[in-house]
């Protein structure tokens, strides 16, 4: 089961308290979701897939308790059961590892914010540091650009300057070797430290300092700035101390120590700017007792870091935006959810769950509520998605016809039990549980009489015991009454939970 | 259809709604909080029935309850007017005038629940009419309804309700003759537009008698009632006047959400008549709101009713109700000593006051969570 | 979670931190948009001037029921010497003999002129009388109206969140008792053991007599700057006038509040409760936010829609009827003038108190419904 998995489902059981009683949603499924693949999950209505899909990122809303199994979530070698991870951890997860997609678009939409803001906080919770390494980059690049820009400008002034004396000449070619000694500096300029150090400061806006760090650091500061001050001070007096030749070199000789104590001072300095608390690090929603918090600098208007940050994040959503092939992104994205039509809603929530390439995404039957059409072109859009990102897709789905055309693999559930799982042809040619065999058969299929599965289908408040399909079963046997079978192997990589195949 | 069949059919309907009521009794008897709302409830309507065992009516009063026995041993100027605390005589003492608190209080439980029913039930019918019928029709009825209790909701209440109480004459005389007309005429209109059904038929061609009838009358015979309205009733028909807009406002928005269920439109296209389509259909679904204001609102209108009578518009000065004591008791709020020295002249009648509107408003308040995951499975 | 987490700051900087919540909204209010919400105010300016109007025809009806006489003597100050005379003089100025509509135009006429008759009840100008007695209200309001409205919201949230939990159950008890107090019961039995039994407050009254003197006094050179005694004390360089004028706000203000902040904090509550229902949250939680986020920027925003009606129609209510409170507390303010006029048939003032009653509620209602349509995007075209 475990080749190649990003999640795993075992033997989860899942509750709900309700004032009709227990209803026992989930009795022990078994579900494992493979790299890169689409996983269809089908089932009729009240077989608890939604719930399944819930429980796999912890959102089963009151009053359902999850109240068995492992849900392992593999990771490049590592696995956690995410049922018992602390509730940051699952946060983590939530929006960057898995994220879900809903049934009714415009419903799962907040109705007072717009589609940009709501794209843009999935990002900002995620995928923060890179957008602000990303935004710095850009200023960097921006402000570069512009000085090269000046400095080409002047260049071309210079060239096109032609003097007459001498000493015109090699001013000229001084000023002309200034500017391209600047020109070549620029090309491997570096931020300033200082640069660094407020950009690290706005990106850490909300990470904590102990008190004992911010007051050692502002005593770092402070001693060294009064030293720098007290440098500057003696270097000004020897500079306007002139004397005879003996005293000139004490003199050049103070001036030199002094030059190396501030060439020192300024090192320490920008060394401590750059600081990081490097003992603290606290992850989202963590508080540091008796903590201090460093506000980030103050910058000039043009380049106002914050903005352009905001800038960064908006390029982002647009982009995200396109890549859900919809028209007009940036007018979009301005617009509320209840501008959107149906289609164009369930792709903006398409795109919330892409914005920080999850590796899977769960996808609650998306379609269900949406025109034909328009569920073509949803699928082919998450087919195309999966082909680019590379990421495991959990479709849920009750409608057979989208299983067959879409999904890899198949996994059927009924009454709150996965009852069949296989590859995708194999499934719909060979069928192996009764259930699987009766809901291909009852396809409706021109020429041919209509047939349905006999019985309705269960309440789970009081669930069979046994083998939960028994009372629909035309293979029922005995054991069936009374042992609920065992999810096996029973081909290759084909599994089943039913007495006819040994699963007892 | 025989009869058996018929009442076998109506228990099968109201099947579901029985398990929905058992549902709610049974969430309510899970909360504290509502069981203590029932008892306070209950306890008030016990001190209602019992009344005449707890505070027999003294013989002065010939058998009638309605007046407050003051207390006529103390005499003299300087003692008549000084409120006197609780002895065993009077149990809760006596408060300006010697009016006797504990009397007081318990005959003031009848008159509580007399006014907070009357004024709750009558206000709720009317504003419900007026509701459902503005939402139901829309259009210009809806508008003008609408316009009409949104001009009377824009007034404070309290104000018009003592305006109304005060510009009402002791004795009106009613032109009933007029009333029919008014009303007849206002429903003649409605009904016209009623489908072309028999219910509809009925209801426009009963209406329609009724015109004509109080027509006739009008011009010719007008027939006027003389009502005697106690101080206490202008009250209450102030109060109802100023009370019905909430509840149409109320079920007007109940009715306008319901309205555009699908059930509404399978019963009409099933061929229901209007009336039958607002009786079965949508009264039922939009009607539990209702139920929890009318029971919040009874509380309040006690509580407005205590207002108005420590402003001075109420019952009259003997007559047993709680908001009349305690206006009595507005004379210590003259003096700084004497609100501790006459604590009780206040506190006891509000006490009263206080319990019965907590009892109230812990029974709506359980009847809102009862009713809201109902609400919300729907 | 193991160790308590204030995240409260940090996640509301979070929050506005991601600097998307408000700023978009400011800066891409397109051209479209921003004409759609103007129009939309207007319609509901004329609206507003509508329901006004058949206001005041309702209330002017009433005053034609009396004699042309008795509508005269409203006009007529009450220190004139012949009264006959006066009242001839007011029958022609105000047209009392003419047609309805002359008379209703004429008395509209005056109406946005400031005149609106002679207020017996209290032996002036009707505007003069209301001008001069609504600081008090206003004092009350302003303390009171703030701290029911945040204080309901915060309760209500937490109530919500941690539902029958302890501050959910505190909360809902106060609030049923609360609203269940009369308010005179509140008034008096604060006063019974704050102001009779322990002494820390003042008794009645919105000053006390020492500053009153004060005031009335002319070589003090007391300047009503603004009207409000609160602003004026301190306009004048006497702030232990403020001071006192506080010290007497106290009581009143702690009856008003205990009273409203119970509907708030329930319909707050109750508010959230279903707002904490809706899909959108779901999709929040999917998305890895945090619990605080999930709370505060999605699901508070969207609950308190119908809770900014609510506080509209409150602080119009306060402001035009704290009528019991002011009577026990001897403050002298609208209301109380407003009974009095009533119980004396003043009909200039009540009409005058009813129209501006009137006045407020419409433009309460009016000024909510625009916070509606900023706050919920949905609601702009209707």
């Amino acid at each position: 089961m475990s080749k190649g998995s990003i999640v795993e489902v075992q033997d989860l059981e899942v509750k709900f308290y309700t004032y009709a009683g227990v209803v026992e949603a989930l009795d022990g499924v078994n579900l494992f979701v493979r790299e890169g693949e689409i996983l269809g999950l089908v089932g009729e209505t009240g077989s608890g897939k939604s719930v399944t899909s819930l429980s796999i990122m912890r959102l089963v809303p009151p009053p359902g308790v999850i109240e068995g199994g492992r849900i392992i979530l593999r990771d490049s070698g590592k696995q956690q059961n995410t049922l018992t991870m602390k509730e940051d951890t699952i946060r983590k997860v939530r929006g960057k590892d898995i994220s879900m997609i809903f049934q009714e678009p415009r419903a799962y939409l907040n109705p007072v914010y717009s589609v940009e803001n709501q794209i843009a906080e999935v990002m900002l919770v995620h995928r923060r540091e890179e957008l602000l390494e990303n935004s710095i980059a850009s200023v960097q690049k921006r402000l570069i650009d512009g000085r090269k820009a000046v400095l080409e400008k002047e260049k071309a002034r210079l060239d096109k300057e032609n003097p007459q004396g001498e000493k015109e000449k090699v001013e000229l070619a001084k000023r002309r070797q200034t500017i391209e000694k600047r020109l070549a500096a620029l090309t491997a300029k570096q931020p300033s430290n200082n640069e660094i150090a407020s950009y690290r400061r706005l990106l850490k806006a909300e990470r904590y300092w102990s008190t004992e760090n911010a007051r050692q650091f502002q005593k770092k500061k402070a001693k060294l700035e009064r030293l720098r001050a007290t440098l500057e001070k003696q270097k000004t007096e020897l500079e306007g101390k002139k004397g005879t030749e003996k005293q000139m070199v004490s003199i050049n000789k103070q001036k030199q120590s002094v030059m190396a104590w501030l060439g020192q001072c300024n090192r320490q300095y920008a060394e401590l700017m750059q600081v990081e608390p490097t003992e603290y690090k606290p992850g989202l929603g963590t508080r540091i007792p008796g903590a201090v918090r460093v506000r980030a600098m103050r910058f000039p208007a043009r380049f106002n870091r914050k903005r352009q940050f905001q800038n960064e994040v908006r390029k982002e959503v647009v982009k995200v935006l396109k890549s859900v092939e919809i028209p007009d992104p940036e007018r979009v994205a301005r617009m509320y959810p209840h501008e959107l039509s149906g289609g164009m809603a369930q792709r903006v929530v398409i795109a919330m769950a892409l914005a920080c390439n999850p590796r899977m995404l769960i996808a609650d039957e998306p379609t269900t509520n949406l025109d034909v059409t328009v569920q073509a072109q949803i699928l082919n859009l998450v087919k195309t998605l999966k082909k680019n990102l590379g990421s495991a897709i959990l479709y849920i789905t009750h409608d057979l016809g989208v299983v067959a055309q879409s999904c890899d693999r198949v996994a059927v559930m009924y009454a709150g039990n996965v009852v069949e799982t296989a590859d995708v042809f194999e499934t719909f040619s060979n069928p192996l549980h009764p259930y699987t065999r009766a809901l291909l058969d009852s396809i409706p299929r021109p020429g041919e009489p209509f047939k349905s599965i006999p019985g309705i289908v269960p309440s789970l408040v009081n669930p069979l015991k046994g083998c939960r399909f028994h009372d629909r079963c035309s293979y029922a046997t005995e054991q069936c009454l009374s042992v609920k079978p065992k999810f096996i192997e029973v081909k290759p990589d084909h599994y089943v939970s039913c007495h006819l195949y040994g699963g007892s | 259809m025989s009869l058996t069949s018929r009442w076998e059919e109506f228990k099968t309907g109201m099947r579901p709604r029985i398990s929905e009521w058992r549902f709610m009794l049974k969430r309510m008897r899970q909360s504290n909080l509502a069981m203590a709302g029932l008892i306070i409830i209950l306890g008030f309507v016990v001190i209602a029935c019992l009344a005449p065992v707890l505070a027999p009516i003294p013989s002065v009063n010939r058998g009638n309850p309605w007046a407050i026995p003051q207390d006529q041993t103390i005499t003299g100027l300087v003692g008549y007017n000084v409120p006197t605390p609780p002895t065993t005589e009077h149990i809760f003492g006596t408060t300006y005038y010697q009016y006797d608190i504990y009397y007081g209080c318990i005959w003031g439980t009848i008159t509580a629940f007399r006014v907070g029913l009357t004024v709750v039930v009558i206000s709720l019918i009317v504003g419900l009419l007026i509701g459902t019928l503005a939402a139901f029709y829309g259009g210009v009825i809806d508008e003008a309804l609408m316009r009409f209790t949104d001009i009377i909701i824009a007034f404070p209440g309290l104000i018009l309700a003592i305006a109304i109480v005060l510009a009402f004459p002791v004795a009106i005389p009613l032109n009933l003759s007029m009333l029919f007309l008014g009303i007849s005429a206002f429903f003649v209109v409605i009904f016209l537009g009623l489908r072309r059904d028999r219910t509809g038929a009925i209801f426009t061609s009963v209406f329609l008698v009724i015109l004509a009838f109080s027509l006739i009358t009008y011009l010719y015979f007008p027939l006027i009632l003389n009502l005697n309205l106690g101080k206490l009733d202008k009250v209450l028909v102030a109060l109802t006047l100023v009370g019905w807009p909430g509840y149409a406002r109320l079920i007007r928005g109940e009715v306008l959400r319901v309205k555009n269920e699908d059930f509404v439109e399978a019963s009409r296209a099933s061929g229901s008549s209007d009336f039958r389509t607002i009786t079965r259909h949508i009264l039922p679904n939009s009607i539990y709101p209702v139920f929890i204001v009318a029971t919040l609102d009874i509380g309040s209108v006690i509580l407005t009713a205590a207002a108005l009578a420590f402003i001075g518009i109420g019952a009259p000065p003997n007559y047993p109700d709680w908001g009349q004591l305690v206006s009595a008791s507005q004379s210590v709020i003259t003096n700084a000593s004497n609100i501790v020295l006459y604590f009780h002249t206040f506190f006891i009648p509000g006490f009263f006051i206080a319990m019965f509107v907590v009892g109230w408003n812990l029974l709506g308040d359980a009847l809102r969570d009862v009713l809201d995951p109902m609400l919300r499975r729907r | 979670m193991r160790h308590k987490t204030r995240e409260t700051e940090g996640t509301r900087n979070r929050a506005s931190a991601t600097g998307l919540n408000i700023d978009f909204r400011l800066i891409y209010v397109g051209v479209s948009e921003m004409a759609n919400l103007a129009a939309y105010i207007v319609r509901r300016l004329i609206l507003l001037v509508f329901v006004l109007l058949g206001v005041t025809i309702l209330v002017f009806i009433v005053t034609m029921l009396l004699p042309v006489d008795m509508r005269a003597l409203l006009y007529v100050h009450g220190s004139v010497k012949y009264l006959t005379e006066a009242i001839a003089n007011a029958i022609q100025q105000y047209h009392l003999n003419a047609p309805f509509y002359v008379q209703y135009w004429t008395w509209l006429i005056n109406l946005l002129h400031g005149n609106l008759g002679w207020s017996v009840s209290s032996n002036q100008d009707v505007v003069v009388s209301i001008a001069t007695k609504w600081p008090y209200t206003f004092e009350i309001v302003v303390f009171a109206a703030p701290l029911i409205i945040f204080l309901g919201i915060y309760l209500g949230v937490q109530s919500a969140i941690h539902r029958n939990g302890p501050i959910d159950q505190a909360s809902r008890l106060l609030s049923i008792i609360g609203w269940s107090l009369p308010s005179f019961f509140v008034g008096m039995l604060l006063l019974a053991v704050f102001a009779g039994i322990l002494g820390w407050f003042p008794y009645a009254g919105s000053m006390t007599n020492t500053w009153l003197v004060y005031m009335l006094t002319p070589k003090n050179h007391f300047m009503h700057y603004t009207g409000i005694d609160l602003f004026d004390g301190l306009l004048n360089g006497q702030p232990y006038l403020s001071l006192d004028v506080l010290w007497h706000c106290v009581l009143p203000v702690i009856t008003v509040v205990t009273i409203d902040v119970a509907l708030l904090i329930r319909v707050m509550r109750s508010s959230m409760l279903e707002t904490l229902s809706k899909p959108y949250i779901t999709t929040a939680r999917s998305k890895g936010l945090s619990n605080k986020v999930v709370i505060y920027k999605h699901a508070r925003r969207n609950a308190l829609i119908p809770v900014a009606t609510l506080s509209g129609m409150l602080v119009a209510g306060l402001l035009t009827g704290l009528i019991i409170t002011e009577t026990v507390f001897g403050f002298g303010g609208l209301g109380s003038a407003a009974v009095k006029a009533i119980t004396n048939l003043d009909i200039p003032f009540i009409m005058g108190y009813t129209v501006l009653t009137a006045l407020l509620f419409v433009s309460a209602n009016l000024i909510v419904d625009i916070m509606y349509a900023y706050i919920d995007p949905r609601i702009r075209l209707d």
